[in-house]
């Protein structure tokens, strides 16, 4: 079965959320600057799965104006 | 009331909806196996919502994962990324995955599986590790 492949701008949006918080832990995983009472590493993640959603939507929407004239896109 | 009896008559009252809805559902529309398994392919996007919620805040995310981060501290954190980059993940395997569903008519992954590698006892064998690895996830 041919299934569409997703474009590349929305596997780099995809890609995003991965470097924020899997392949940067080095970098933000410490508990200095205590944001709303959160260490910065708990805030850091739970800021990133509001930010995460965006990126989503963004690659939703680069993927809907790729297949616009098919509208077949996912199960709707 | 006790306590005891509020809960439980919660759990009943909960149980009982949830039987009377299945049943009046079963009595509109025709129910075959496709229907069971896949829901006829025909969830919307609020219940598909509802349900990756539910899949998300199992008793693991109320009692094991609050327990585990009492008892471990930082270690847990993982989960709050580990969730949410399964869903990115998601985003782009699971259309193409029930693209493939549809178009021949697969219920189960021993049914991909076997459609896929044509091989029965793949099938199989994949079945029972489902089986397998959902006993410690439903226990």
């Amino acid at each position: 079965v041919r299934v569409k492949k997703p474009s590349v701008g929305a596997l780099l949006l995809g890609l995003i959320p991965f470097i924020a918080m899997c392949f940067s832990v080095s970098l933000w995983d410490r508990i200095d600057p205590m944001i709303f009472g959160f260490p910065f590493n708990l805030f850091w993640l739970i800021a990133w799965i509001v930010l995460s959603t965006l990126c989503m939507w963004a690659a939703y929407r680069v993927e809907v104006a790729r297949d616009d004239d098919k509208q077949d896109f996912g199960p709707q | 009331m006790s306590p005891s009896t509020v809960s439980l008559t919660t759990i009943f009252v909960i149980v009982a909806l949830g039987a009377a809805i299945g049943f009046l559902a079963g009595v509109r529309r025709k129910m075959d196996l496709e229907q069971w398994t896949v829901g006829g392919r025909g969830f919307g996007s609020v219940l598909m919502y509802l349900l990756m919620a539910g899949e998300v805040y199992t008793t693991f995310a109320f009692l094991g994962a609050s327990g585990w981060a009492y008892s471990r501290g930082g270690p847990t954190l993982y989960i709050l990324a580990y969730l949410t980059l399964a869903y990115v993940v998601s985003f782009f395997i699971l259309p193409q995955i029930w693209e493939v569903g549809r178009r021949h008519g697969m219920q189960t992954v021993s049914d991909f599986f076997s459609r896929r590698y044509g091989n029965k006892y793949l099938a199989g064998f994949v079945c029972v590790i489902g089986i397998a690895s959902f006993i410690p996830c439903s226990r």
